[in-house]
């Protein structure tokens, strides 16, 4: 009986210690300015998902000209958000020890944009437009997979600094830009819907916005990059189904150029192109990677010139040990339920 | 050949250099302008080489009227030569600028740098000369035009002594041997005596002359001319005239 | 040149490159942090193609910017110094261009202009103008006041005091500036490259260095700074060779 009690006290006194316990601090850096597209991290952090999963979570945002990959393997942050594979594949390929654990998009938001009514609402007219406005980041990657793939060619290629002013000032041009957000930008600036292509649809199959860690934080930390993984999934679902307000007034203070009413049109967006809870994701839970998929865009990338067989050790691009567990799945139900 | 009349001379800033210069040189003849700084001896010598224009009065002289720049030749008190040309090249200079091409133009600067003493120097540039050897060449490019008037302005005030001295018995081998008018400015009381036929002296503030002396020793005069009575007994007038101009009273002759 | 001038740099490089290799390999730095020299020479063995050809690009605009400044900086420079007036209305333009960072400007000039290459030169040219027109105008101002008086004693025409007296007057102040602006024409084009971006075949190393550090290819971004840098030093050498020869007269 006094052995029963003791176990019993030892118990809540670890129970309590343990939720006393200082919370973890984490940063996670993102790949842009705070925007829609990063809701589900904000929702988590707002409502307070992070805490009660134990996680004191900095949110450190990126922008035009801003690229925080480095700071990944150089441990200044705990975790990253990339865009797309290629990221996690060029890591791998150059022995730089990170690895992708979550891909909360099961579609790449990328896309080609044109002015409507110019021949381009056919994604093969695209290429024959006299100019492209491209940004850096997409002109060394995808942008050589739609040469080869797809027939684009260099010498329509202009620089795309972010700044939508060519693109609208000239009827001809097309201009890259996410599809769950530019189009939103260019209907308030521009006064018109732009015909959108998504580059997802025409055999672009990586994942996007992925969560990407140190190898050796996976080693020696699965419980935290668990923790997080599973919280940043229940952010996901909230934002996307539940009540946002919070994440979106935290993100609009992040961000001051966003507003409450592009995080909404943008969200709509994503839940029409079905661009986070699709497919597999329905019932594995959002965050879920298959390694058949990764391996199929590898040999399509392979084609288009940007790896050679053999450049990268697939093994080492991802890991679905944190995902996959249908996280959130119950609780996307309910909430659906409720609308 | 050379005359200013009653000639005054206003500068922009106000300044009045001279305050009615009369005086003439005649044809062949070597005069000095003796006076203290600043009396304007050398705004006399820009007159007549028509580097500038008189502001009363008038001045008759060959460049008044020469459209082609061979009359006048002048001799600064820098020795003013182009840095980047060769000696050889800065005695062409004058008769490059009439349109003489350099081979044509090569006995005549060959023989008055011989007679300069700088034969062996053809090639040197500026920077390789010593102050003298440089002033040889600005006196060797001054007489390579054959000019009828050469101006001197203080040729030698930055020399020692001893080159200096050498200068000017060699200046009037040189001048003796062309038929130019000379007028030859300086602060120096022997080296006026040594070198001039005619003294002009003076004074400051405005500028005006003050004295004349005449130097009656024939030429060609050598370095024992400094040694004779004559000489030094000029050399006593012409300084006390130079002490009176410079003590601010004008005495008329 | 005395065999000891160039033994003695030479050494310190040797040094430095060999310090640098052990360092690495001691701390066992990761290639995608600080690669070691022989891991950038074999990137730079391994992409010799591609970096060849972007090498060649920056350096054509380079010289190319450079001789256009050398021209524009010359020409408005003599316009300024026969016409006062002239200088004081078009000064301070010139001025404003030099103040103005090019990595500001250079994402418009890309906008507005059409051809790459044509922008691209246009920044460098900025950049490297300024110094030469600035020198030269003092190089025309500043010839011999009694040089100007004998030129006129001998009736010089207004092209021989030009070609004769101002010209050479002024090329020592030239050289100076151009010497500053060999060095500011690549900054030019290689910061104008790297803020703009461009794109296809009209790349150079700037691009490389972009394209690298957007795969982490660390290796090749070394390699490609190698060549930069390797540009900069001919391009100094080349200047201050072509002064020397110049200038012989003046030592």
């Amino acid at each position: 009986m006094m052995r029963k009690l003791f176990f019993k006290t030892l118990g809540a006194l670890l129970l309590t210690t343990s939720l006393a316990q200082a919370q973890q601090a984490v940063s996670f850096a993102t790949n842009w300015k705070a925007q829609a597209a990063h809701g589900g991290f904000y929702q988590a952090l707002a409502d307070g998902t992070y805490k009660k999963h134990g996680l004191d979570v900095k949110i450190i945002q990126g922008g035009p000209q801003v690229n925080n990959r480095p700071l990944l393997p150089a441990g200044r942050i705990d975790f990253l958000m990339t865009g797309n594979l290629l990221h996690s594949f060029d890591n791998v390929k150059n022995k730089v020890p990170v690895v992708a654990v979550a891909a909360m998009f099961q579609k790449d938001p990328q896309a080609l944009m044109a002015h409507p009514g110019q021949g381009y609402e056919n994604f093969a007219a695209l290429k024959t437009a006299p100019v492209a406005y491209i940004a850096k980041d997409g002109q060394f990657t995808w942008w050589q997979w739609l040469k080869v793939t797809h027939g684009f060619r260099d010498e329509v290629l202009k620089p795309y600094n972010y700044n939508l002013g060519p693109f609208l000032s000239n009827t001809k041009s097309i201009q890259q830009g996410y599809s769950v957000a530019e189009p939103i930008y260019i209907k308030e600036q521009g006064k018109f819907d732009p015909v959108v292509h998504l580059l997802a649809d025409h055999g672009f199959s990586t994942y996007s916005t992925l969560i990407e860690t140190r190898a050796d934080t996976v080693k020696n930390k699965p419980e935290l990059v668990q923790k997080f993984v599973d919280a940043s999934i229940l952010g996901w679902v909230n934002f996307m189904h539940g009540d946002r307000k919070v994440a979106t007034a935290l993100m609009l203070k992040d961000n001051p150029e966003l507003s409450a009413a592009e995080v909404e049109a943008s969200v709509s967006l994503m839940k029409q192109q079905g661009i986070v809870d699709s497919g597999q994701a329905r019932t594995l839970g959002i965050g879920t990677m298959n390694a058949e998929r990764i391996q199929d865009f590898y040999a399509q990338m392979i084609k288009a010139g940007l790896y050679k067989p053999g450049d990268v050790d697939l093994s080492q691009v991802a890991t679905s040990q944190f995902v996959n567990q249908a996280i959130g799945v119950e609780l996307t139900q309910q909430l659906l339920k409720t609308k | 050949m050379i005359t200013l009349n009653h000639v005054t001379k206003r500068f922009d800033s106000g300044l009045l250099a001279l305050g009615g210069v009369s005086l003439s040189v005649a044809q062949g003849e070597f005069v000095t302008i003796l006076g203290p700084s600043g009396c304007g001896k050398s705004t006399v010598l820009k007159l007549v080489a028509g580097l500038a224009t008189p502001t009363e009065g008038t001045v008759a002289s060959p460049a008044q009227q020469d459209q082609t720049g061979r009359s006048t030749a002048y001799v600064f008190q820098e020795p003013t030569l182009l840095p980047w040309a060769t000696v050889f090249e800065n005695v062409w200079l004058p008769l490059r600028l009439q349109g003489q091409p350099r081979l044509g133009a090569q006995s005549v600067i060959t023989r008055v740098l011989e007679q300069v003493g700088l034969g062996a120097f053809h090639q040197s540039y500026p920077a390789q000369l010593s102050g003298g050897m440089k002033m040889r060449v600005s006196i060797a490019r001054a007489l390579v035009s054959q000019p009828q008037v050469l101006l001197m302005d203080e040729p030698f005030a930055a020399l020692d002594d001893i080159t200096r001295q050498r200068l000017n018995v060699d200046l009037l081998t040189w001048w003796h041997g062309q038929s130019m008018s000379a007028m030859f400015v300086t602060h120096n009381v022997a080296e006026a005596v040594f070198l001039s036929q005619r003294v002009l002296v003076m004074g400051a503030r405005p500028g005006t002359v003050v004295a004349e002396v005449r130097v009656d020793q024939p030429y060609p005069r050598d370095a024992s001319f400094r040694q004779t009575h004559t000489f030094i007994h000029h050399c006593q007038t012409l300084s006390a005239a130079l002490d009176d101009a410079s003590a601010d009273g004008r005495t008329p002759q | 040149m005395k065999l000891v001038n160039i033994f003695l740099p030479t050494a310190v490089c040797v040094a430095l490159l060999l310090g640098w290799e052990f360092f690495v390999w001691w701390a066992q730095v990761p290639a995608y942090t600080l690669p070691a020299p022989s891991a950038v020479i074999q990137s730079l063995v391994a992409n010799w193609s591609s970096l060849a050809g972007s090498w060649w690009f920056t350096v054509k605009i380079t010289l190319s910017a450079l001789g256009l400044a050398c021209f524009g900086g010359v020409l408005i420079a003599s316009v300024f110094a026969l016409s006062p007036q002239t200088e004081r209305a078009l000064f301070p333009l010139a001025v404003v261009l030099q103040v103005t960072p090019i990595v500001a400007v250079a994402p418009l000039m890309l906008i507005y202009i059409e051809s790459t290459m044509a922008a691209l030169l246009l920044c460098a040219w900025i950049v490297a103008f300024f110094p030469i027109l600035s020198n030269t105008v003092i190089g025309l101002r500043s010839v011999d006041k009694n040089l100007l008086d004998l030129f006129r004693l001998y009736r010089a025409t207004p092209w021989q005091r030009l070609t004769l007296l101002r010209a050479p007057s002024a090329l020592p102040y030239f050289l100076a500036g151009v010497k500053i602006s060999g060095g500011l024409s690549l900054i030019g084009a290689v910061t104008a490259e790297m803020v703009a971006g461009a794109a296809g075949r009209d790349t150079g190393l700037a691009s490389r260095i972009l394209e690298a550090s957007f795969r982490t290819e660390t290796p090749k971004m070394f390699a490609a700074l190698l060549l930069l840098v390797l540009t900069g030093v001919m391009v100094f050498l080349l200047l201050n060779f072509l002064s020397r020869k110049l200038l012989k007269e003046n030592p």
